[in-house]
């Protein structure tokens, strides 16, 4: 079942002077609901634009987003918050978590924003907490725990309103190998359980865990790996296709 | 390095942080102008020879020196403040290979370029407002003052004044490069700031000392005397002050988010742990800001108050509109005074009513047994009788009190270590008697037969003074002449001398109307630098929250909510320690009255009246510094 698609999506922006930079081009793909998909590119090749423009937090220029059947565009502005809760879920690379909360507080956030009551609050975290291993570490405050706690209560907060989409901005950029392991292992068990994820990185191995692998260069996509089951090995292939990317620059 | 180069770096440093630096530049300039309208008019002819002028003229320049150090201590507050926004890029400057060297050669050319600009800003702004102050000093002491164009000396006592503030700023900057490492300075904010922890004995000492301070400030009754009480209530408040925002404030929040049903609640959830979190850097510079509010306020509404009741001090302080007063052998040039004023007073179209003329004499001496001397006016009885159409007798040994506070009780009085009988107290003389309650010192009114035994002890008869106590009746300003021109005449004779109400009221009137606008100009500088710790404190939240309104937009926050939190948080942040100041203010009313009581104003409606005046005045105005600092706290969070 098709859950996001992005068609010709474009975007430009103006700069300063008035010159206008296209940061994609001309993006096109579909997800199918519980599909876990990594998305590779250079700094500068427009895979941060297209994860703002998937997380509704930028307008396209050309082309459309439809969210489950919703398009982007015809969200009133004053709903797009709302949307956004209700529909994403976002990981970062440094966490975001806030340091005026106690973890247990960061991961309630989006649910006070959406006036759940404490009583249905605390029952979606017990589940949570249980399969994140963070029981022990709610009362806590984000300075008080290590990187690879952090970003498992990040994954909490994402988590908790049950979102259709995960956005993953480079998860693992900020954590040590074995933190890094751990929350792709956790991944992994979320996409066998049916959740949909989008991870933007950098990271060979990480993008090796993913179901398909998208890469993008100059503001489109450039090509696909597709696994034929979530077993096969294809970092090899990762690594062909960046080679490749780059061999191809270097004859140009 | 080339010298050129320097200065576009300087130029361009000071531009790019022109957010940061245009406050502290204005505050400078505001400074500056103020310190020379002061020391310009201190310089002023005509307000050097009038009454009461040289009082004027010290307590200006007191003011000038106090509002001056004030101001060194804010400017190096907001410099710290700046450095701090700045460090990042020194450090970027010295990894590109400046030498501290070099690095102290360009801040010392950004130093004088804001030194320079804000010294020929300043000063010219305060040849302008010279000019107007003049004019308005003027009109309210109701004495025409020169006003200089331009004074050298002012401008000279400006620039040294001030370069000396500016090197003590600059020497303090050298010291903070000096101290810091590339690396630190490289640094961006401080990640991960402990929650402060819920000080409840700090909060519960903030209470006490804010009600025993308030309920001392209640039970002063003479601020001369009970001055170590008033200095411990100002002790005790300041502290509470401090004490509220660093304890109570945190106590308070945390109370609020253990109750689940008020914080897992939209519109407090942010707000409260926003707050809870930001308590622990901004408790000081609310406090500060809360008592600096109460220091200008109570500043501003002294001196209104003071202004406002010249009429209430006069009428306290005379009950006639002319006294003359002359020793009793000295009756042929009372004479010929009185002789000028039975002449001239058609001249002035005025008329004299309610005359008293009598004879007495004012002596010290301890009369109530208590060990103090007591000043007191014989009244001889046969003035007395005289005065009041009465016929009583007194005999040797005994006299009459003027009733008072303290004489009502008194059987007997003693001088010589004889005692007289008090045969009665009256309960007024139809003389002036104001100086019966006068808060100096009180003084006992005696009647007593002028051969009786009371009287020859201090050898009344010998040093009779004679006193005639008139009022005027007529237009104002032909009062006011007419008193002028008795108390000329009173010159030229010699050995008579007249006070008169309107001309105590002149120097009254220069007495405070200088008062009143140094009040001003302290409360401005005061409210500027209050302003300027504002507006610095909630642009460095700016910066640190902005990453904050980033990742809640991203978990779900609309912009409208983010709107509002920003709104209710700022909201609070201001008006919080204008609360304070107001309560103070409206607490310390009360010590304010008995403090200017002192200089015989002793009208409550009057302070209470200023109160609310300046109240309003400082409202407005900080309204209109939150209004600006919103919008460029709002800038930076990119909202």
């Amino acid at each position: 079942m098709e859950i996001l698609k992005v068609q010709n999506v474009k975007k430009v922006y103006q700069s300063r002077r008035g010159a206008s930079v296209e940061a994609l081009v001309d993006i096109s793909f579909t997800v199918n609901k519980g599909e876990y998909i990594a998305i590779m590119g250079e700094s500068g090749s427009g895979k941060s634009t297209l994860l703002n423009i998937l997380a509704s937090l930028d307008d396209v220029t050309e082309g459309e987003v439809k969210l489950e059947g919703v398009n982007y565009q015809n969200i009133e502005n004053d709903q797009l918050a709302a949307f956004r809760r209700k529909h994403l879920g976002f990981v970062f690379q440094d966490f975001n978590l806030l340091d005026q909360f106690s973890l247990k507080d960061n991961i309630f956030l989006p649910l006070v924003l959406a006036d759940v009551s404490l009583k249905e609050m605390n029952a979606k975290l017990k589940g949570l907490a249980g399969i994140l291993g963070i029981e022990h570490i709610l009362e806590k405050y984000p300075y008080e725990v290590s990187g690879g706690q952090q970003q498992r209560a990040a994954v909490a907060r994402a988590l908790i309103t049950a979102p259709s989409l995960i956005l993953a901005d480079e998860p693992t950029g900020a954590l040590d190998s074995r933190s890094a392991q751990e929350l792709l292992d956790l991944f992994a068990k979320l996409h066998r359980a049916g959740q949909t994820i989008i991870m933007v990185t950098h990271s060979v191995h990480a993008a090796s865990k993913a179901g398909r692998v998208l890469f993008i260069k100059d503001g489109k996509i450039n090509s696909e790996i597709h696994k034929t089951n979530m077993d096969e090995d294809i970092t090899q292939q990762i690594f062909e296709m960046q080679s490749a990317a780059v061999a191809k620059r270097s004859t140009v | 390095m080339n010298k050129k180069l320097y200065v576009k770096l300087a130029v361009t440093n000071i531009k790019n942080n022109s957010l940061m630096f245009l406050p502290y530049l204005f505050t400078c300039v505001v400074v500056i102008a103020l310190f020379y309208t002061i020391n310009s008019l201190v310089n002023d002819h005509a307000l050097k020879t009038i009454s009461g002028g040289n009082f004027t003229i010290d307590v200006m320049k007191f003011g000038s020196i106090l509002f001056t150090v004030l101001s060194l201590f804010f400017l190096l507050y907001a410099n710290s403040f700046i450095f701090k926004k700045r460090k990042k890029e020194i450090g970027l400057y010295n990894l590109l290979g400046l030498e501290k060297k070099h690095i102290r050669k360009l801040l010392i050319l950004e130093s004088s370029l804001l030194a320079f600009f804000s010294m020929l800003v300043g000063i010219a702004i305060g040849l302008v407002f010279n000019q107007v102050v003049g004019i308005m000093m003027s009109a309210m002491m109701k004495v025409p003052l020169t006003v200089s164009i331009i004074s050298l000396s002012a401008i000279i006592k400006t620039v040294v004044t001030f370069m000396i503030v500016f090197m003590i700023i600059h020497v303090f900057n050298l010291k903070q490069i000096h101290s810091v490492r590339v690396i630190e300075l490289m640094k961006g904010a401080q990640i991960g700031e402990r929650e402060p922890k819920a000080k409840l004995f700090l909060a519960m000492l903030g209470s006490i000392l804010l009600i025993a301070g308030y309920l001392l400030s209640f039970s002063v009754k003479d601020p001369k005397l009970d001055l170590a009480e008033i200095i411990t209530a100002i002790v005790f408040v300041v502290a509470a002050t401090y004490l509220l925002f660093i304890a109570v404030s945190i106590v308070l929040l945390k109370i609020l988010r253990k109750k689940d049903g008020i914080y897992y609640n939209k519109s407090n959830f942010t707000l409260i742990s926003t707050m809870l979190y930001r308590m622990k850097q901004n408790a000081v510079g609310l406090s500060n800001i809360a008592v600096l509010s109460t220091a200008t306020l109570i500043v501003l509404t002294t001196t209104i108050s003071l202004y406002l009741g010249v009429n209430t001090m006069l009428n306290n302080s005379f009950q006639f509109d002319v006294s003359i007063t002359n020793p009793a052998e000295n009756v042929s040039e009372q004479q010929q005074l009185q002789a000028f004023i039975d002449k001239t007073k058609a001249r002035y179209d005025v008329e004299i009513t309610k005359a008293a003329s009598y004879q007495g004499g004012q002596f010290a001496a301890d009369l109530t047994g208590d060990g103090k001397d007591d000043f007191f006016l014989i009244l001889p009885l046969v003035d007395f009788n005289k005065l009041t159409n009465e016929n009583i007798s007194l005999a040797s040994d005994e006299v009459m009190l003027l009733k008072d506070k303290e004489s009502a009780t008194l059987q007997s009085i003693s001088l010589d270590n004889k005692s007289f009988q008090v045969k009665a107290t009256v309960d007024e003389l139809p003389i002036d008697t104001s100086l019966a309650d006068n808060t100096d010192a009180n003084w006992m009114y005696v009647i007593a037969p002028l051969t009786g035994e009371f009287a020859q002890i201090v050898d009344l008869e010998n040093s009779l003074t004679m006193y005639q106590d008139f009022n005027v009746q007529g237009d104002t300003n032909a009062i006011n002449d007419f008193s002028h021109a008795v108390s000329e005449k009173a010159q030229a004779i010699g050995n008579v001398d007249v006070e008169a109400k309107s001309i105590y009221k002149e120097s009254l009137l220069v007495r405070f109307g200088g008062l009143l606008f140094l009040g001003i100009f302290i409360s401005v500088v005061l409210f500027v630098e209050t302003a300027l710790m504002i507006f610095y404190k909630q642009i460095s939240e700016g910066f640190d929250d902005r990453n904050r309104f980033a990742i809640m937009k991203k978990v779900g926050m609309s912009d409208k909510e983010i709107l509002q939190t920003i709104k209710k948080q700022t909201l609070i942040m201001f008006f919080a320690p204008l609360t304070v100041a107001l309560v103070h203010l409206g607490a310390g009313l009360p010590l304010v009255t008995k403090i200017i009581g002192i200089a015989a104003m002793d009208n409550w409606l009057v302070v209470v009246g200023s109160g609310i005046f300046a109240a309003i005045i400082f409202t407005v105005i900080y309204g209109v510094t939150y209004i600006f600092t919103e919008k460029n706290y709002k800038k930076i969070v990119k909202y």
